[in-house]
């Protein structure tokens, strides 16, 4: 399992492993009997299934896609819709439609692209946009929030005007830069008839090996969480409009999950969180996230990833507060 | 003991299987809407489909031999093995 998507799982298992014990913990304190134990294990089964066996479709086609556009597309024809400008940074954000890779491919991609000549800016967009505006996360997102669109539309909208001001601040210092990328073009394996196909299973079985236990681990969190936390004594905490988005944010950040499976998470905590706090969870867990913060020193200089990512941080808890104040009418 | 190649093929038959079982059976209407069904049955032959690609692959091997990455590498397996091992599980032995 030797992949990109593996960056930093040590630290975000003993995360998901140290939270799972913290709610069996609050379980052993909470229960008061055998039959209620067993009731709640039962609760917790099925809501795990639910999240399970509802994403994990849009996992599978997600990776297949992915693994498809490794094989069949060239980087030179999207090299060139990518030119400096409004228009161009516009065109990087929202790529994600026609070419829906989750977070776990943007970043090979990317540095594919700035090997292409592809401006830092415009890819530092494409990197932060690409994995929630896409066809399959927004199909996701949809199915997993009951056809809201109001959901779907605060996402991919929000992530969209992050990716594009970020890039923007970025480019503001862009041309200081002493780092440039060579140009030539990359050496590309050859592969022919059933070699091609074969390689699209093997890496569409390496990325679901990749991302797939950490989901299955959140998943298991989630429900965990939903079918045994001690509300009354948290819902304070977790409703408040602020303290409950950092907390989301910092939790989505460390878990780091496929965009592709994210909003099922992020759609079972409903019930528990502000609607901000889900929203940041689904955002942080896509721009500021762990494994972005790990990968993009390869693609990106030091100043880009540290400039880019606070001004995303800020930008996620600004759309965050907003999400909370038009779903529930105030800001704290 | 299996190698890492068949561990992978079985898991992902695993959630096949599983995917396949819930949708032909209506067991999940327990677990999803009834607009998901389409979905699972898609999902279900999708993965039987990488399964049987990637059993022939010869990418997939590993080279990360170290003991802490042998660890890891079993409980992330273990994690992603549990879905359908609960389902199957639940289903033939009523668990």
């Amino acid at each position: 399992m030797t992949h990109g998507t593996l960056v930093g799982a040590k630290l975000r298992t003993m995360t998901l492993a140290g939270l799972i014990v913290l709610c069996i913990l609050a379980i052993g304190l909470y229960e008061t009997s055998y039959a209620q134990y067993a009731s709640h294990v039962q609760m917790i089964k099925t809501l795990f299934q639910s999240i399970v066996w509802e994403a994990f479709p849009f996992i599978v086609i997600g990776v297949a896609l992915s693994a498809l556009i490794d094989s069949f597309v060239g980087a030179n024809g999207l090299s060139a819709l990518l030119s400096d400008s409004l228009g161009g940074r516009l065109t990087a954000g929202m790529l994600g439609m026609v070419l829906p890779v989750c977070d776990c491919g943007t970043i090979p991609v990317a540095r594919t692209m700035r090997r292409k000549g592809v401006g830092e800016s415009v890819v530092f967009t494409f990197a932060l946009g690409t994995p929630t505006v896409n066809a399959v996360a927004i199909f996701s997102t949809f199915v997993a929030f009951h056809q809201q669109w109001s959901w779907v539309l605060w996402r991919a909208g929000g992530a969209l005007l992050i990716a594009i001001f970020s890039g923007v601040i970025v480019r503001f210092g862009e041309d200081a830069l002493t780092e440039k990328w060579e140009t030539n073009a990359l050496p590309r394996l050859q592969r022919r008839g059933f070699a091609v196909w074969r390689h699209v299973a093997n890496h569409s079985a390496g990325e679901l090996f990749a991302v797939g236990p950490f989901f299955v681990a959140s998943a298991l969190l989630a429900a965990v969480a939903q079918g045994l936390w001690p509300l009354h004594t948290v819902t304070g905490f977790t409703q408040h409009s602020v303290w409950s988005i950092f907390l989301l944010m910092g939790l989505g950040s460390v878990l780091s999950l496929c965009s592709e499976a994210d909003a099922f998470v992020a759609a079972s905590l409903t019930t528990l969180f502000s609607p901000g706090a889900v929203m940041a969870f689904m955002l942080a867990g896509q721009i500021t996230d762990l494994r972005n913060l790990l990968l993009m020193p390869q693609v990106f200089s030091r100043r880009t990833v540290t400039v880019g990512l606070t001004t995303a941080f800020i930008l996620i808890f600004a759309c965050a507060l907003l999400v909370n104040r038009v779903y529930t009418g105030g800001w704290a | 003991m299996l190698s890492e190649r068949s561990l992978r093929f079985v898991i992902l038959i695993g959630y096949g299987y599983s995917l396949l079982n819930m949708w032909w059976t209506g067991a999940m209407y327990r677990f999803v809407g009834a607009a998901s069904g389409p979905l699972e049955l898609v999902g279900g032959i999708l993965v039987g489909v990488i399964a049987a690609g990637a059993l022939n692959g010869r990418e997939a091997e590993s080279s990360e031999d170290t003991a802490g990455g042998l660890w890891l590498r079993g409980v992330l397996y273990a994690l992603f093995a549990l879905p359908p091992a609960i389902y199957l599980l639940t289903m033939y032995a009523g668990w």
